[in-house]
């Protein structure tokens, strides 16, 4: 973002609903569903107390330091050598999460849409918007992602309701009806995709008004869930928790299933969410590793990052069911760790500190 | 074929970038630019030729696999 640029609490709320949304609502009714069955629900709840709590967590530790960047205040607080290893974590997180995306949107555009194209010519044509918008600045990002998002949003809705009379309720009962440990293992991918709130931590210095912080956050998250929550008991009480649970685009399957073609907006919309959430991912990670490594300006580093996550988009994952087994395994802890646990140590340094 | 092209477009990004990088006379962007494009290349060239090389995704699965086995053990069962 250039200097001076800046946006407001809304638009916050709506970036981090957007970067969220997009990938969260690919997986997360079959991931879920897989493990909780028809009490997908009661993952979803704990989920979102999970989100909230990291929502609140993240909130806090931006708003001790309105005006800088995670990657600025971590030395601060754990000393030189461990804040500078933290700084890195969290750098490397926003470069690893937007080569994630990049591979997932060339996944999801070659498996149904564009079936001929290969899947670099994908990669390669949003790594150039997300290139360009950089070099741009921000600021006009941030305000066309409001504009995109009640669209987006409206898809949700409108697609449950037009499969609302196909759906069968009979698929959601009996409630509870899994043990508590699978319905609290099926919680696991939905709250750490929750748990992307703290790019607040990147986010704060650009916001304009920087009160109440912790309810851009929070806002964001009971959006994401209620939407995360109509589309996962649109598609069990559609195709049931068996055939839920199997489907590699639950959500695009969903959208598939509505006589009016509600597929074709949803990719519309789809498509300018991912590039959203890429460019807020590319754009930490970038300004993150600027800020560490203490270069003057963060466009240095777009064009060999641009190359770099283009390639380990590639080389990173086998096939699509490998992509699909990380997200579940092991992108959620990998994530939960950097967002929660990282967060939540800086936090309590940051609390010792004022206490000194 | 893949590997001329692939050539041509980093020769070309380097004649574009560098010079102006340079001309700003900050060595330490120079380095670190400089040392993120000799990062994609080599992973860009691996890639083309099916050279497997350690990559980070691999890293952060062998780090966090093991926690993510135990926690599924104990949530879910083995199933």
């Amino acid at each position: 973002m250039k200097a001076g640029e800046h946006i407001s609490r809304w638009e916050a709320t709506a970036y981090i609903v957007s970067i969220i949304l997009t990938t969260s609502i690919l997986f997360v009714p079959s991931i879920t569903t897989r493990w909780a069955g028809r009490d997908a629900w009661a993952s979803l709840a704990l989920a979102l107390a999970f989100g909230l709590l990291v929502a609140l967590v993240s909130s806090a530790l931006a708003s001790r330091f309105p005006n800088e960047t995670v990657v600025e205040y971590a030395p601060k607080l754990l000393g030189k050598l461990l804040g500078k290893i933290v700084g890195f974590s969290y750098a490397f997180y926003f470069y690893f999460t937007a080569y994630f995306i990049l591979r997932q949107f060339a996944d999801l555009m070659s498996s149904t849409y564009l079936v001929q194209t290969p899947d670099w010519v994908h990669v390669v044509i949003l790594i150039i918007i997300a290139c360009y918008t950089l070099y741009q600045g921000i600021e006009a990002l941030a305000r066309a992602n409001s504009l995109v998002l009640l669209p987006l949003l409206a898809t949700f809705v409108l697609m449950f309701l037009i499969t609302a009379p196909g759906m069968r309720v009979d698929n959601l009962f009996p409630l509870l009806e899994q043990p508590l440990g699978k319905i609290t293992y099926g919680a696991i991918p939905p709250a750490s995709w929750l748990s992307e709130c703290a790019v607040i931590l990147m986010l704060v210095p650009f916001i304009k008004d920087k009160k109440n912080i912790n309810l851009v956050t929070s806002y964001a998250v009971i959006i994401v869930f209620f939407i995360m929550l109509l589309v996962t008991l649109g598609t069990i009480g559609q195709f049931g928790p068996g055939v839920t649970s199997q489907l590699v685009f639950p959500t695009f399957s969903l959208a598939m299933s509505t006589t009016l073609r509600a597929d074709s907006v949803f990719m519309a919309v789809w498509v300018a969410g991912m590039t959203f959430k890429l460019i807020t991912f590319f754009f930490a990670g970038t300004l993150a590793f600027t800020r560490l490594l203490g270069l003057s300006s963060y466009r240095t580093l777009i064009m060999p990052g641009a190359i770099l996550i283009t390639v380990l988009s590639q080389n990173s994952w086998t096939d699509i069911m490998d992509e699909i087994r990380f997200s579940e395994e092991t992108y959620p802890l990998f994530i939960i760790y950097i967002n929660f646990i990282l967060t939540s140590v800086l936090l309590l340094f940051s609390l010792r500190r004022k206490q000194i | 074929m893949t590997v001329v092209l692939l050539t041509l477009f980093f020769l070309a990004v380097i004649a574009i970038q560098i010079p102006t990088l340079v001309k700003g006379k900050n060595t330490r962007e120079v380095i670190v630019y400089s040392l993120v494009l000799v990062l994609g290349m080599i992973y860009s060239y691996a890639y083309v030729l099916g050279i497997g090389l350690p990559n980070p995704t691999g890293a952060v699965e062998a780090i966090i696999e093991p926690a993510s086995r135990v926690i599924k053990e104990f949530l879910a069962g083995s199933g």
